[in-house]
């Protein structure tokens, strides 16, 4: 009998623990199986270089271009913040002014709606006109793409104070500000820190798609500069960059987010991410 | 001098314009100062209505409700208010929950920083009196339900309010940990001696708790019966099982039962 017990508990932790090795490296392993599946497409079949470059070549010319893609990333990574910065003051802004009262909120969301559904490539060209071709329009496109989910997050969590509490809150007498200062802010922390992950990354895209519209530095001028001159393998390689660019960002708010918001994640979860 | 502490004139209440959208019907409350009175009923009577307009959250129809002696017009900025949920703010502790309405009452909230000190060991003070002690730095979802509801009660009377509003505070929760809260809520009573107005579904609770128990007819509400609760204090959690409690409570059992019908 109590053999048969052991067996099961032996059965039992040994593929789980084999279970966390996996969930650990399996994000890599999908990169690099991936790399070696398209270094192998290319070989078999003979694949002009031009047309899709091996990620042997590709990294070479990671490696061969390191220095003008290392000062346009900076360029596009400056215009990523900047843009995200403003975007987050716009943002936290507006969500509390829309957040705080139900008509300003009525009023203004159908604009946003309309505002948020017409892409922001079609801006670049106005911005243009307006600033000229170079840092300014990515900036402002990257502000264009990163403040909507800002707004919209924090004015959900203000808004959405639970009934209970906003009466506990009235019948003390709680002016509207306190309301905001004491409950909807630190209540719409976590929406906002969610959406700012979501803010960066679209900020990220509306740099990269302004600076290969209109632009003379930045990864995308320089995707742009590549297939101009054919270097396929020096615009894959900035693909590249762009993507670890993005993670990066994505896991500096991620880790942001987890600080901040500490409250939000109760006792069993935070077991299992220790574990 | 008015001799009661709230008072509730022929107050009516509708949601909208037609006769079927109402909520109370010539409602008729007093509440002496210092006063416990419970208010049953069956369910969707208007109990939670009652909490509303009395605190001026929800304006009524008709009539005239007054608190202090004063007509309530737009809600009071004084009252201690405690529900089923816990409704306490997770990004605190339980000491800054607790601490929350000193922050917005006056005269608390202007000396706020000068006597955080002071206004700390006040509410360690009342957590020790609901047997919380050690638990100030704790997060609300730290602790079980009942505790919750012990930080909800005070954060309700810290700021030691002459009008307490209880809807339905122990609701959630199981009957051994709700008889515990019973004398915790006594003997906060018999200390502070706040005007108490509880909102319950459970005659057990009322009875044991309250001075004066009123039913409210179904909907609209108004008050149907009153019942006069006359053990002394502190009473014990037995005495609701003795005879004179049984007898109260049946009696109370069926006027809302022929309410429900009605």
């Amino acid at each position: 009998m109590s053999e048969e017990i052991n067996l099961d508990i032996e059965t039992g932790t040994y593929p789980s623990r084999k279970l966390i090795y996996l969930r650990k490296f399996a994000p890599y392993l999908v990169f690099v199986v991936f790399f070696i599946l398209w270094e192998l497409f290319v070989r078999i079949f003979h694949i002009q270089e031009f047309i899709l470059p091996a990620p042997s070549k590709v990294f070479e010319s990671l490696y061969q271009f390191r220095e003008p893609i290392i000062q346009n990333s900076l360029q596009t990574l400056m215009t990523t913040i900047i843009g995200f910065m403003i975007g987050i003051i716009i943002g936290l802004i507006g969500g509390i002014f829309l957040g705080s009262s139900i008509i300003v909120y009525e009023s203004f969301y159908p604009a946003l709606i309309a505002f948020n559904s017409i892409p922001k490539v079609a801006f670049i060209p106005i911005l243009v006109i307006w600033f000229g071709i170079g840092t300014i329009p990515a900036i402002c496109t990257a502000f264009l793409l990163a403040f909507f989910p800002i707004l919209v997050n924090v004015a959900a969590g203000i808004a959405t104070v639970e009934p209970e509490l906003r009466d506990v809150l009235r019948a003390l007498g709680a002016t509207k500000i306190q309301m905001i200062r004491k409950v909807g802010l630190p209540r719409s922390m976590p929406y906002f820190f969610a959406s700012l992950k979501v803010a960066l990354t679209v900020a990220f895209v509306g740099s990269i798609v302004s600076e290969t519209i209109a632009s003379n530095l930045g990864v995308g001028y320089l995707m742009l500069v590549a297939s101009s001159r054919f270097q396929t393998s020096l615009a894959f390689a900035c693909l590249i960059v762009t993507g670890a660019l993005g993670i990066m960002l994505y896991l500096i708010c991620a880790l942001f987010e987890r600080k901040m918001t500490r409250w939000t994640i109760r006792e069993s979860d935070s077991i299992s991410f220790s574990g | 001098m008015n001799e009661y502490f709230v008072e509730l004139k022929n107050v009516t209440l509708k949601y909208g314009r037609d006769d079927s959208s109402l909520a109370l019907n010539g409602l008729n409350i007093t509440v002496k100062k210092g006063e416990f009175i419970a208010v049953v009923g069956p369910s969707g009577c208007g109990k939670s209505s009652l909490m509303k307009i009395v605190t001026g959250l929800q304006p009524i129809s008709r009539g005239v409700i007054q608190v202090g002696g004063n007509v309530v017009k737009e809600p009071l900025n004084f009252v201690g208010m405690a529900f089923q949920s816990s409704s306490l703010l997770p990004w605190r502790t339980v000491l800054e929950n607790v601490l929350l309405p000193l922050e917005i009452v006056e005269p608390y909230a202007k000396s706020f920083k000068k006597n955080y000190k002071k206004y700390c060991e006040k509410a360690s003070s009342l957590l020790e009196l609901v047997g919380l002690q050690g638990y100030e730095k704790k997060f609300p979802w730290q602790l079980s339900g009942g505790m919750q509801q012990r930080v909800q009660l005070c954060r309700a009377i810290i700021h030691e309010p002459s009008l307490l509003m209880l809807d339905e505070p122990f609701g959630a929760l199981d009957m051994f940990t709700r008889e515990e809260l019973w004398s915790i809520l006594q003997g906060l009573w018999m200390e502070k001696k706040p005007t108490i107005i509880l909102v319950t579904h459970d005659l057990r609770e009322a009875v044991f708790l309250a001075d004066r128990v009123l039913v409210m007819s179904s909907r609209p509400g108004k008050i149907i019966h009153e019942s006069i609760v006359g053990q002394s204090r502190p009473r014990e959690l037995k005495s609701s099982y003795q005879k004179e409690s049984v007898d109260l409570i049946a009696e109370l059992r069926s006027c809302i039962q022929e309410a429900r019908i009605h």
